[in-house]
């Protein structure tokens, strides 16, 4: 194999493809990324923790690849911020463009302005459109780029050269990149192999690949077999993307064989000819197809729903769940909160998803492990303090820590009287670059409770604070809310819950009791009359005192409703459609037709 | 020559600048006009008024005073002052200058002279620091478990060594690659040669590590289902006593929120050189839950804590405080592995608190244990306490160095001077490991927690230290190794009743709820 300087006619005549093409391609990336993907979704799916602590450093120089986990949390805790998480992302498409183009430059000139070096960028893309995917892995692999990159800068240098700055960079590259290292050395073994035919290099490369992961989990680090050798390049417990990485990992070292082999050569003519145009077409196609088929709406609209509830813009929410409907349990969980916040849940829940029953209101015990901030964020707007301490730490453990644990538990440790771990939270939270206005926003409280009135997050979980002890029921959290309203039958929310849980679950009579006990002077929301007609009608009942609190409409509406019914032969599945027509939002479509018993097993 | 005499002076004259400033830079502050303060300075950690080891790290602190400047003199006498000075309040102690420090001042009073600046009042003196360096050095290293506090699952918890001497620490194991949770790690008298731990869920067994060869067993028999837990080794070597524990959590509505209970709990006898398990109806009675072993050092007694076994109609909500331990004594013969007969030293019914986590000194003089509100998992309870018995006078104190948080999961040195335990004072949550002297006369001096190079790390720390324990040496066996007997199944043996084991029945409690892993 001999090598040719790259033509500098061609060079000169695509100059202008070369930066045209490109300024264009990575901006609509750019936009496609902040548009479509949206990179705060991203950083709602990781929560990146990031400390500017040389303790958190050390967390990480422990263990291969440690590094890239490292770098990866502190860049991409700026997804945060979309248009920079945008520019993050877009950077890396472009950084490895750049590094496949400056690679191929040194091993197949042809290649140097090829389309096929988008490829990369199109696999990222792809990677970047799964909102779990960590930077973690595409840092690693252009860590491993630019490894490459260095060791072909020496190919005109002696063999021992060589072998020299081969050590050196595969030890670097697993101590930061873990086990990229293999890609490294298998770009090296090719190289040497099918271009220099140094098959001596090439053999003790290949040795020294399988030698280095052995020798650093013997002497250096503690690994087990898999992880010295694969750590990085398989995917972790809550994050399986499929094909796409080792389809991006192993693209180098393929077009690396069929450089070697040679047959690569009829990319230039074909690219340079009038197929340049086709080319470039069918790279945009591509890049749409990739962008169509990697794209997750439901994905996106959990994490909308989630992102929104976090920060708590309730109507924003209700908005995004009418326009994008979505049966996902978290979705239906939100959804309900915001119903609350917004002081909608009495009138208008039903008009939303409540197939999921009672799950929908408190997240089934098997979600709960998932989305145990969730399950703390609940607690906290019910005011119960000790069991949203108790998620989130149950998130803190099964999880990595992130700083909303830490606003969490500074929030219920100031309330709670416990300064030590206020201050630490605070402490940590001021070594962030996101939340440090945060702490020192929430550091005066810690010495100052008599000011907690000042701080609306402070002063209502103060006001709803539980003191008297139960044992919470975790298979059955309604129970749970039935003894906070003994405590406080002011927790406005908790008799909500109470309400909708009766509901939802069909016992009316309880429903009827709670409301006679508690509200028999009030004006009765839609759904509460909705409900009250149809304890009324199962039971026969009197209306006595309880016709009060109905409506002339809704009466009228629950006749209608039963006629509509009786039209059909009291057939519901036959009524079904003009039902959902005319009071698909209302108890009465629910009762009749949703199954949440069902609708768990299935999820199941 | 004019050039060549201009470049030479420019060179001294660049020479004389340098040097100034190194002589401005490292000038001693004038600390000689300075007033006194009546009090004594906020320290981080608080190390005043303490006793400690002769061979300890230095006790690197932060001075919570406001000040530009400060200067620290610790000193044992006139003649070996080590003066510190620093912009910033963090003091960091030159190791060489501490190590000879404490050398010289083994038995005797040690003084921090605390010195800070402000623009308004210039230098303030405060009330002067005593501590003591005792004469009885501590073991040389300390073996804890480090992680976050555990509910369900964890990402990654490790068993780590300290080297009290320095501030190197060293990973004995980790659940970063494998998975499941690692507990109740043990040794031998202190010798870290012959030691165990456990590993649940994933390659779940118990590693035990003994004449340089290391194994797992499956602790499960046809008596007990449960894993074994609670450990002690006999110090013949070859015993080893266990718990078997059906551990249920659960969490209460206000004040400590999470909360553990044993629903039933045995004690079993493993036998490492046979590889068997025995049981004795004096150990593991149907009518009580036995938990906590401990040998005594000679061997010839074991020391536990009991519970009458509870009821199949066991009611939670009713009944969870009214499970209290007792500390119960029996005698034991290791050649015929005979028991005596149990003899209840700290009766529950008469203290009307519950016992836990006996732990004898190794002179045999004292029983360091826990005592608490109710159950068996103090760590949990705000209300727990560590009390000290006398085995000479039967005499029970509970110590000074209690807090109004959780004190437990303590460990003896193998001189008895000193004492290791987990508290949660500082937090509430998450647990730090405090040392105290423990003098001739069995007083329990006020504890100072670990040392650490950089302490304001205290502070941003969301993991807990447990099970501290010391050993006299460091472990002699490599993570990897640990790691390697966890996942390699030929290694894994699984234990044997003993022959002509008789199995009483057993109350099935419940078994509707949900009952966790050791948490």
């Amino acid at each position: 194999m001999t090598f040719s300087a790259p033509n500098p006619r061609l060079l000169r005549s695509s100059s202008i493809d070369m930066l045209l093409f490109p300024v264009l391609y990575f901006t609509t990336c750019f936009f496609y990324i902040l548009w479509r993907l949206d990179p705060a979704l991203s950083y709602q799916c990781q929560v990146p923790p990031f400390l500017c602590d040389e303790a958190f450093l050390r967390n990480f120089m422990a263990f291969p690849g440690g590094l890239s986990e490292y770098l990866s949390n502190l860049l991409s805790q700026f997804y945060y911020f979309p248009w920079i998480g945008a520019a993050i992302m877009t950077a890396c498409l472009l950084a490895a463009l750049l590094l496949m183009r400056a690679i191929t430059h040194h091993l197949s000139p042809q290649l140097h302005n090829s389309l096929l070096l988008y490829i990369p960028s199109i696999l990222m893309l792809i990677l970047f459109s799964q909102y779990e995917h960590r930077l973690t892995y595409t840092l690693a692999w252009l860590q491993s780029l630019v490894c490459i990159l260095c060791y072909l800068r020496q190919k005109a240098k002696p063999p021992l050269v060589r072998l020299g700055v081969f050590l050196l960079l595969s030890i670097v590259i697993y101590y930061t990149g873990a086990s990229f290292m293999l890609l490294f050395a298998l770009a090296a073994i090719i190289f040497e192999g099918l271009f220099r035919r140094n098959l001596l290099l090439t053999s003790f490369y290949l040795s020294f690949m399988i030698a280095l992961p052995c020798a650093a989990r013997t002497f250096f680090f503690i690994l087990t077999h898999e992880s010295a050798y694969l750590y990085l390049l398989l995917p972790i417990y809550d994050y399986r993307p499929s094909l796409t990485p080792y389809m991006l990992y192993l693209y180098l070292p393929l077009l690396f064989i069929l450089a070697g082999a040679g047959f690569l050569r009829g990319i230039e003519r074909f690219e340079n000819r009038r197929n340049k145009k086709f080319a470039v077409a069918l790279l945009i196609l591509l890049t749409i197809a990739a962008a169509l088929v990697s794209f997750d709406p439901d994905m996106r609209t959990i994490l909308r729903v989630d992102y929104y509830a976090h920060h708590g813009q309730w109507q924003k929410l209700l908005d995004h769940v009418e326009e994008h409907p979505s049966d996902d349990i978290l979705v239906a969980f939100q959804t309900n909160r915001a119903l609350y916040h917004t002081g909608r849940m009495p009138s208008e829940m039903f008009a939303y998803d409540q197939t999921w029953g009672v799950a929908g209101l408190f997240l089934p015990p098997e979600a709960r492990a998932f989305f145990s901030i969730q399950v703390s964020d609940l607690y906290w707007d019910l005011g119960f303090l000790n069991e949203a301490e108790h998620w989130v730490l149950e998130d803190h453990s099964n999880f990595s820590f992130s700083p909303w644990h830490l606003q969490r538990l500074a929030l219920i440790s100031i309330l709670k009287g416990n300064s030590g771990l206020a201050d630490m939270c605070l402490n940590a939270l001021s070594k962030t670059i996101l939340y440090r206005g945060w702490a020192n926003r929430y550091r005066p409280f810690v010495t100052q409770p008599h000011r907690l009135q000042e701080k609306r997050q402070l002063s209502y979980g103060q006001r709803l604070y539980i003191d008297k002890d139960f044992i919470i029921n975790s298979a059955f959290p309604e129970q749970d809310i039935q003894s906070v309203l003994a405590q406080n039958s002011e927790n406005r929310m908790a008799f909500e819950y109470m309400m909708v849980t009766h509901m939802l679950t069909f016992r009316l009579g309880m429903l009827i009791t709670a409301l006679q006990s508690d509200r028999a002077d009030l004006f009765l929301p839609k759904h509460y009359q909705e409900a009250v007609v149809v304890f009324l009608h199962n039971t026969q009942g009197q209306m006595g005192e309880i016709a009060k609190w109905l409506s002339p409409k809704t009466r009228a509406e629950f006749n209608d409703f039963m006629q509509i019914l009786a039209r059909h032969g009291n057939d519901a599945t036959e009524a079904q459609d003009e039902l959902r027509e005319k009071y698909g939002r209302t108890y009465w479509y629910y009762s009749l037709f949703s199954n949440p018993a069902r609708r768990m097993a299935q999820s199941k | 020559m004019k050039h060549e005499n201009k470049y030479h002076r420019s060179v001294v004259f660049c020479l004389v600048a340098v040097a100034l400033l190194v002589l401005a830079c490292s000038g001693q502050y004038d600390i000689s006009d300075c007033k006194s303060s009546a009090r004594p300075p906020r320290l981080y950690p608080d190390y005043s008024d303490i006793v400690i080891p002769p061979n300890i790290a230095p006790m690197n602190f932060v001075i919570n005073e406001a000040g530009e400047k400060f200067v620290v003199d610790i000193y044992a006498d006139s003649s070996s002052v080590i003066r510190l000075q620093s912009k910033s309040p963090r003091i960091v102690i030159p190791t060489r200058s501490w190590r000879h420090l404490l050398h010289r001042s083994v038995g005797r009073p040690i003084y921090f002279d605390i010195f800070v600046y402000t623009a308004d009042e210039g230098w303030t003196r405060h009330q002067r620091v005593v501590n003591r360096v005792a004469s009885a050095p501590i073991d040389h290293f300390l073996v804890y478990r480090f992680l976050r506090p555990n509910y369900t699952v964890q990402e990654e918890m490790t068993i780590r060594q300290r080297d009290l001497e320095s501030y190197r620490e060293s990973l004995i194991m980790t659940t970063k690659t494998i998975s499941g949770c690692i507990n109740c790690h043990s040794f031998n008298q202190g010798d870290p040669s012959q030691m165990l731990f456990h590993i649940r869920w994933g390659a779940a067994g118990m590693i035990v590590a003994r004449q340089d060869e290391i194994c797992k067993i499956d602790t499960r028999t046809e008596f007990n289902s449960s894993p074994a837990a609670y450990s002690s080794w006999h110090p013949n070597g070859r015993l080893a006593a266990f718990s078997v524990n059906k551990v249920f959590q659960f969490f209460h509505a206000a004040d400590d929120s999470r909360d553990v209970i044993d629903l039933a709990s045995d004690l079993i006898l493993y036998d490492c050189d046979d590889n068997t398990v025995s049981i004795d109806a004096k150990i593991s009675s149907p009518f009580y839950m036995e938990t906590f072993p401990n040998w005594s050092p000679d061997g010839a007694s074991l020391y536990f804590c009991r519970a009458p076994q509870l009821r199949a109609d066991f009611d939670l909500e009713e009944g969870y405080r009214d499970i209290q331990y007792d500390l119960v004594r029996i005698p034991f013969e290791p050649d015929s592995k005979t028991w005596g007969e149990p003899e209840t030293l700290v009766s529950a019914a008469e203290t009307k608190l519950s016992c836990s986590h006996p732990r004898i000194s190794p002179d045999g003089k004292y029983l360091l244990f826990c005592m608490v509100d109710y159950g068996n998992f103090p760590i949990f309870h705000s209300s727990a306490d560590l009390y000290l018995l006398s085995l000479a006078t039967g005499e029970i104190q509970r110590l000074a160095v209690n807090s109004d948080k959780p004190e437990g999961f303590h460990s003896w040195s193998s001189n008895s001077r000193w004492i290791v335990f987990t508290s949660k004072r500082d937090n509430g949550i998450f647990t730090r490991l405090y040392f105290s002297h423990v003098d001739e006369s069995g007083v329990v001096h006020k504890p100072f927690i670990l040392p650490i190079k950089e302490p304001r790390h205290y502070q941003t720390l969301f993991k807990s230290f447990s099970v501290p324990e010391l050993i006299r040496r460091p472990i002699p066996y490599r993570a990897q190794q640990f790691i390697d007997a966890a996942l390699d199944e030929h290694l894994e043996r699984r234990a044997q009743l003993a022959p002509d084991t008789e199995i009483l029945p057993r109350p099935d409690i419940d078994s509707t709820r949900t009952v966790t892993d050791f948490p």
